[in-house]
């Protein structure tokens, strides 16, 4: 009985405080200055990443496999392999991609929305936001991880996206997660594995002919 | 002043001639009337689809949007289409419930661009065909080429007479053909099923310069 009792309270305290629940960070000035610090020191990044994209409503989601590349000041490989085969270079002020082999060029100066979602991209991949004016940006933090959640004040961004949700391992504090919400609860979480930074990337990975 | 009174009543009626015969689309060349037919319209998708997954290419007006689209059944007699990028941003988000005499859409999200026009119209409704049950179809009018034996089914619904024609020596729909005054010609061509869901679709309005390709992903 006393077993059963100990069980009970265990599993009631699971549940009042999960794990993985997030608390609020008072005072963020050292985990701002910290974010700061590692997104000036990393140079380049190459990861594996696993996206699925929810739909809450319908109580479905949409997963896909891909490998991205990241080096400053700005240049992007984003590339799916599973289910589908898709590529999206930025570099050069061009936004490229390929889709199924056929390759697309566009000028990221000339369409806003381009160089929105290369801006959101670079500052979410790198960290660095701390200083970005055109988000409301709180801290969070559990036992794994610091959360950045980060709300838009543009209206062209707002109706696309209500939040970006950043997650920083805490030892390494490189970004281990991305959440993308939309207006109405659906979102797309980004999960990154096999994560390398600061190795030396080809120029070959940010060409798309 | 004389020679314009005379010419243009002609010019007008060989107008007006000219946008009847182009208004009138002639999609049953060649093909007679099967009488005592009971043939009914067999549905695209299978009876007890769930759902599917398709990568897609819409083009409208010159613009390109990539990304999937998938085709969920959330009940019974109601199914949501939802279009979004690869990178997961959506593009549109339809919901379709049949049960009744016209069909009832639902319009979650559509993105601004292409919340203009027919477009979106346009879409719901060849949508609505490609999911449909055809229960609404109770007097179909079933005709077959002369030349190529093809079966070729007549039916109304929403006010909109359809013709589906059934793939060569198959039971399959193959192609859907419907006119509309305010969205023009619309054609679905389904090039192929893979355990009874069409793994290649394609949707073209040339009014609006629309093409939607599907193409099945399997998972």
């Amino acid at each position: 009985m006393r077993v059963i009792s100990i069980s009970f309270l265990l599993l009631l305290f699971h549940f009042a405080y999960p794990q993985s629940a997030f608390v609020q960070i008072g005072d963020a000035g050292k985990l701002k200055a910290e974010i700061k610090k590692h997104s000036e020191e990393v140079n380049s990044i190459k990861s594996d990443f696993v996206q699925e994209k929810n739909l809450s409503m319908l109580e479905e989601s949409v997963t896909s496999e891909g490998r991205f590349f990241f080096r400053k000041p700005g240049e992007i490989r984003w590339g799916y392999s599973k289910p589908y085969e898709y590529v999206i270079v930025v570099a050069d002020g061009k936004f490229r991609i390929s889709n199924e082999g056929k390759v697309s060029v566009f000028d990221i100066g000339s369409n806003q929305m381009f160089r929105q979602i290369s801006d959101m991209i670079v500052m979410a991949i790198s960290g660095d936001f701390v200083d970005n004016e055109e988000f409301d940006i709180g801290f969070f933090e559990n036992a794994d991880f610091y959360l950045a959640e980060l709300k838009p004040h543009a209206r062209q961004i707002s109706d696309m996206l209500s939040a970006i949700k950043i997650y920083f391992d805490k030892t390494s504090m490189d970004v281990k997660k991305l959440k993308f919400i939309e207006p109405g609860d659906d979102y797309t979480l980004i999960v990154f594995k096999n994560y390398q930074k600061n190795i030396d990337l080809k120029d070959s990975e940010f060409i798309l002919n | 002043m004389q020679l314009f009174g005379k010419i243009f009543p002609k010019a007008l009626l060989f107008g007006f001639l000219l946008s009847i015969a182009s208004c009138s689309p002639n999609y049953l060349k060649n093909f007679k009337l099967l009488n005592n037919s009971d043939l009914k319209i067999p549905t695209i998708f299978n009876q007890d689809y769930q759902k599917s997954l398709y990568k897609a290419n819409l083009n409208i007006i010159g613009k390109e949007l990539s990304g999937v689209l998938l085709f969920k059944r959330t009940n019974k007699s109601g199914f949501r289409i939802v279009f979004m990028s690869e990178i997961g941003l959506k593009y549109f988000d339809f919901g379709i419930e049949y049960g009744g005499e016209e069909f009832l859409a639902r319009t979650y999200y559509i993105m601004p661009a292409l919340n203009s026009g027919e477009v979106r119209n346009i879409l719901i409704n060849d949508f609505s065909i490609l999911l449909s049950d055809f229960k609404a179809n109770r007097n179909p009018i079933v005709y077959r080429s002369a030349e190529s034996k093809r079966i070729a089914v007549e039916y109304k619904d929403n006010g909109q007479a359809y013709i589906c024609f059934r793939q060569n020596g198959g039971n399959r729909i193959g192609e859907v053909k419907w006119k509309s005054k305010a969205g023009g010609r619309s054609v679905i061509t389904i090039d192929a099923f893979s355990d009874g869901i069409p793994s290649g679709i394609e949707i073209t309005n040339k009014k609006y310069s629309l093409l939607l390709k599907l193409h099945l992903i399997e998972q």
